[in-house]
């Protein structure tokens, strides 16, 4: 009896762990029924079992689903500033040959690039969070420190304009790529990338 | 220089949160499953920190990424144990961050202690 009240129980905190995201879920779900299985067995009160688990339940999936988006938002951006370095470099490298097809197809794809990106980061910002709960102390170093290394294709940018400036004599791409680096270097620094 | 280097890593992690702190310092006792380590903290913290399996596992994953643990393929006795249950250790990187953790620690409750008035004075 009381091993079939257990193997309920077991179920019904299966069921609760469906709601980490699929990633958290596929490496450590077995793991935490495991451990909650270990609790309820050799814890002289289920019922503080149950409640300890809602209360770690509620944290754990706000946190990893806060993780899970701010990984999602690197991605966005970083496939953003992708796109908006090749349409820079499109409008840069065809300027002195002059073709105006390519020139507006390089503008279109930056525009597509900031839209894009901008419109995306939004709706994600606009989402709440699960179950509207901070993480409650559990930190996020690795998702945090990965936003650093969108300082790359800044800097990677900032390089093209120097190239370009130095080439041309230009001020204009030169002022541009100083900013440019400058950026990146406040991102770098910014997400613990010096620390 | 490389130890200059080695030595920036280490200090990139701290100050170490309070659940991974309890995490390294039961894990270096010995590799530990999931149970074992909830209880060593338990004991280490003398009640104060408990760790439950959400916490825990979202701890045990970011260790994991920055490489301050692993998982364990050896059993300590594989005749009493589930085969099922992973098994974590500390790696050489996750025992100098600790160390360091512990140095920064004390240093910082050393400063406390000699400030005055002294700590619990009115």
């Amino acid at each position: 009896m009381a091993s079939r009240g257990l193997g309920l129980q077991r179920r019904i905190y299966w069921a609760m762990l469906a709601l980490h995201p699929r990633r958290f879920r596929t490496e450590y779900r077995a793991q935490m029924l495991q451990l909650f299985t270990d609790q309820l067995r050799y814890s002289p009160s289920r019922p503080r079992v149950w409640l300890s688990a809602l209360k770690d339940l509620a944290l754990s999936v706000s946190s990893q689903r806060l993780e899970e988006s701010m990984r999602s938002n690197f991605i966005v951006a970083l496939g953003g500033a992708t796109l908006a370095t090749v349409g820079l470099v499109g409008v840069v490298a065809g300027r002195p040959s002059g073709g105006l097809g390519a020139l507006a197809a390089s503008i279109g794809l930056i525009l597509v690039a900031v839209v894009g990106t901008a419109f995306l980061l939004r709706r994600s910002a606009d989402q709440p969070s699960a179950l509207g709960i901070e993480g409650g102390g559990m930190e996020s170093r690795s998702v945090v420190g990965l936003l650093k290394w969108t300082a790359v294709p800044v800097a990677g940018l900032g390089l093209v304009f120097a190239f370009f400036g130095l080439a041309w004599g230009s001020a204009v791409h030169g002022g541009v790529a100083v900013g440019l680096l400058a950026v990146s270097a406040l991102i770098w620094r910014g997400f613990g990338g010096s620390r | 220089m490389t130890r200059g280097r080695h030595e920036e890593a280490v200090g990139d992690f701290l100050p170490l949160p309070n659940a991974t702190f309890h995490i390294l310092l039961a894990l270096r006792k010995g590799e530990k499953h999931g149970y074992a380590i909830m209880g060593e903290v338990d004991r280490l913290s003398e009640g104060r920190v408990r760790l439950g399996p959400g916490t825990l596992y979202g701890a045990i994953k970011r260790l994991l990424a920055d490489g301050l643990i692993e998982e364990s393929d050896e059993r300590p006795d594989p005749t009493l144990d589930d085969e099922r249950r992973r098994y974590y250790r500390v790696t050489a990187i996750g025992e100098r961050v600790c160390a360091a953790e512990v140095d920064r620690l004390r240093s910082l409750l050393s400063r406390a202690v000699g400030r005055r008035p002294s700590l619990g004075e009115t």
